[in-house]
């Protein structure tokens, strides 16, 4: 049963405990990740998804529950589950490697602690170096390295010791977008073709929905929803979206905002971004068929591209799901943008 | 680089394991630590024109104190090699008991301590090794030099190879029960992030006691200090070091066996200093305090 599954957590509780507070950073978490499996861990900011991580990386030991990886425990076998995972954290992470030695030097150095004879390490890093583009930064001093080069140098270092499971926190925060682009194709071929079992955190939206084969989403320290990136979209079918593409300038934004707010049949704004002369807004409507044409009426006088009907993506519907209020973010966004 | 060609790298090999293993991951400690080291280029000559300046201030000390005094407090009349003596092995206090808790400050506060626990095999063990020796390796080098600075100077050293064996053999006594400390000391500190100040203060306080650069037949005038004095493993181990290097003693004297004594009742802080290590990592786990200054 437990070798049936790369990664399962059962009931996995961590509390902060502070001077006058206590804070529940995982609140009774049960996950069962199977072998050969690119999961996804969703949440905002504080929801506890690296303490989550750390649990399992064996860095954090749980105040309750327990966990297995490869079958090992957390708790009674740490030294085997370190063996067969490779940790990382994105952009922080940088931090975790040692700025006064090469990146080189860095990766034999944790090649060397985690016992990979030096045959086998060198001709390694050096292949790897070279995939992600480090190889003419290799005998430099990672204290000159870019954060993106000390994420990618991270991600080497995971991988030294082949683990079948990898552990990664947030590893494309901080990276371009070529360079992300890179690494989470080769993260994708290491499940596709490698079986490797990939427990990844993300905040964003678009890669979890191109590399996850499923996810869960964490709030408040619980798991709030798990299964495939589609099943969270149907969860929410509910959330009705127009997409309207209009052409206007900066001087108009406001005036077609607060028409869009007085129509009954627009429950709130989502989004609304401008690239050049283009104006995309998104909003949340009742019945689409109704909403559509009021809208075109409503905007008649502008330079409207489009109007159509658009699923929800992953971040409206992870929004919604982990019941941060809509409005809420879109009147933040608003004001953010001095828009009343 | 195609994909294919890092697959063909990803052979299951056959990791270096038992006590192999831990040699090279504490080699890997040690090495990686004299690279990091040796970056620092200003700090190196810094330490080497302190080595030389601390010599000269006691050569000219040397002709302040009476060879009669010393000679009446059991000794032989030379101040330099007295003195020299004593701050060659009191850098080895420094080492061993304050630089592993010094080392963890700044693995923690700059985030490779959470980076080197998630690949530890062997709670910190071959690590703390690597660490240890590179403390040694940096106190050895420092004691040659301030050994043969006190050459120069005309210090009388012993010439016997025989005598330096025990010599060399007490200063090995000496590093692994201050290391213990030092150990304990690092454990604590992962979670009493103030003890590194008073860590400082206790070296100090057992520098002063040791007789580092006084005879220690001088606190016969004050026995409530004398006493506190030979608590402190160090007194012992500079005593016999002292009058093996100085004195040419030999280790079965039954003065030197009383110090030898002395000193081997505190190996057991080896095994308690492991422990209490092991205690606070573990505590530090259940807090989150691994990565957290």
């Amino acid at each position: 049963m437990l070798k049936d599954y790369a990664i399962l957590s059962d009931n996995l509780t961590k509390i902060y405990k502070g001077k006058d507070r206590e804070v529940k950073a995982v609140d009774h978490i049960s996950l069962k990740i199977k072998r050969g499996e690119f999961f996804g861990l969703l949440g905002p900011n504080g929801a506890g998804k690296t303490t989550f991580t750390k649990m399992l990386a064996t860095l954090l030991i749980p105040d309750e529950g327990e966990a297995w990886v490869d079958g090992y425990s957390i708790l009674k076998e740490p030294i085997e589950v370190r063996k067969r995972i490779g940790w990382m954290m994105g952009e922080t992470g940088g931090r975790a490697l040692y700025w006064r030695l090469s990146g080189y030097d860095n990766l034999v150095f944790f090649a060397m602690l985690q016992n990979v004879p030096r045959e086998i390490a060198e001709k390694r890093i050096r292949i790897l170096l070279r995939f992600l583009e480090l190889e003419d930064a290799a005998d430099k001093l990672v204290l000159e390295y870019s954060t993106g080069m000390r994420i990618k140098l991270m991600l080497i270092r995971a991988l030294l010791h082949n683990p079948d499971i990898l552990i990664l926190d947030e590893p494309t925060l901080g990276l371009d977008v070529e360079s992300a682009i890179k690494v989470r194709t080769f993260l994708r071929r290491l499940t596709d073709e490698l079986g490797k079992t990939i427990l990844f955190t993300s905040h964003n939206m678009y890669e979890v929905e191109q590399l996850c084969d499923r996810i869960a989403i964490i709030n408040k320290g619980k798991i709030i929803f798990e299964g495939t990136p589609r099943a969270i979209r149907e969860k929410v079918e509910e959330l009705k979206v127009v997409e309207i593409n209009l052409l206007t300038d900066d001087s108009e934004i406001e005036d077609i905002l607060k028409k869009l707010n007085s129509l009954p049949v627009v429950k709130n704004i989502l989004s609304h971004d401008k690239t050049g002369e283009y104006f995309k807004i998104r909003v949340a409507v009742e019945d689409q068929h109704v909403a559509i044409p009021e809208i075109a009426n409503a905007l008649k006088d502008n330079k409207v591209e489009s109007i159509s009907r658009s699923l929800p993506t992953l971040e409206e519907a992870f929004l919604k799901i982990a019941g941060v209020k809509i409005e809420e973010i879109s009147n933040k966004r608003r004001r953010k943008r001095g828009v009343h | 680089m195609s994909f294919e060609e890092f697959k063909e790298t990803l052979i299951k090999e056959e990791k270096l394991c038992g006590f192999r293993g831990f040699l090279r991951r504490a080699w890997a400690s040690w090495f990686y630590q004299m690279k990091i080291y040796v970056s620092y280029r200003m700090n190196l000559a810094l330490d080497i024109i302190d080595i030389v300046l601390s010599a000269l201030i006691y050569y000219y000390v040397s002709f302040l104190v009476s060879p009669d005094d010393l000679v009446k407090l059991g000794y032989t009349p030379d101040y330099i090699a007295f003195a020299l003596s004593g701050i060659a092995l009191s850098r080895y206090l420094w080492t061993t008991m304050a630089r592993l808790a010094h080392k963890m400050r700044h693995e923690i506060s700059a985030g490779t301590f959470e980076s080197l626990a998630s690949v530890d095999s062997d709670n910190f063990k071959s690590w703390i090794l690597g660490q240890i020796f590179y403390g040694a390796t940096w106190s050895s080098s420092t004691f040659i030099l301030t050994i043969l600075v006190g050459y120069l100077l005309g210090a009388k050293f012993t010439r016997s190879s025989l005598i330096w064996i025990q010599a060399i053999s007490i200063v090995l006594l000496v590093v692994a029960i201050h290391a213990a400390i030092g150990i304990m000391a690092a454990g604590m500190y992962i979670i009493h992030k103030q003890l590194e100040t008073l860590l400082v203060l206790m070296i100090s306080v057992m520098e002063f006691f040791g007789g580092v650069i006084y005879p220690l037949a001088l606190l016969w005038n004050y026995p409530i200090l004398y006493y506190i004095a030979l608590l402190m493993p160090f007194t012992h181990g500079l005593e016999l070091f002292r009058r093996t290097l100085i004195d040419e003693k030999p280790i079965t004297d039954p003065e030197m066996l009383v110090h030898l004594g002395a000193l081997c009742a505190f190996i057991p802080l080896i095994y308690v200093g492991l422990k209490i290590y092991d205690y606070y990592l573990m505590k530090a786990k259940r807090l989150g305090l691994l990565s957290s200054y």
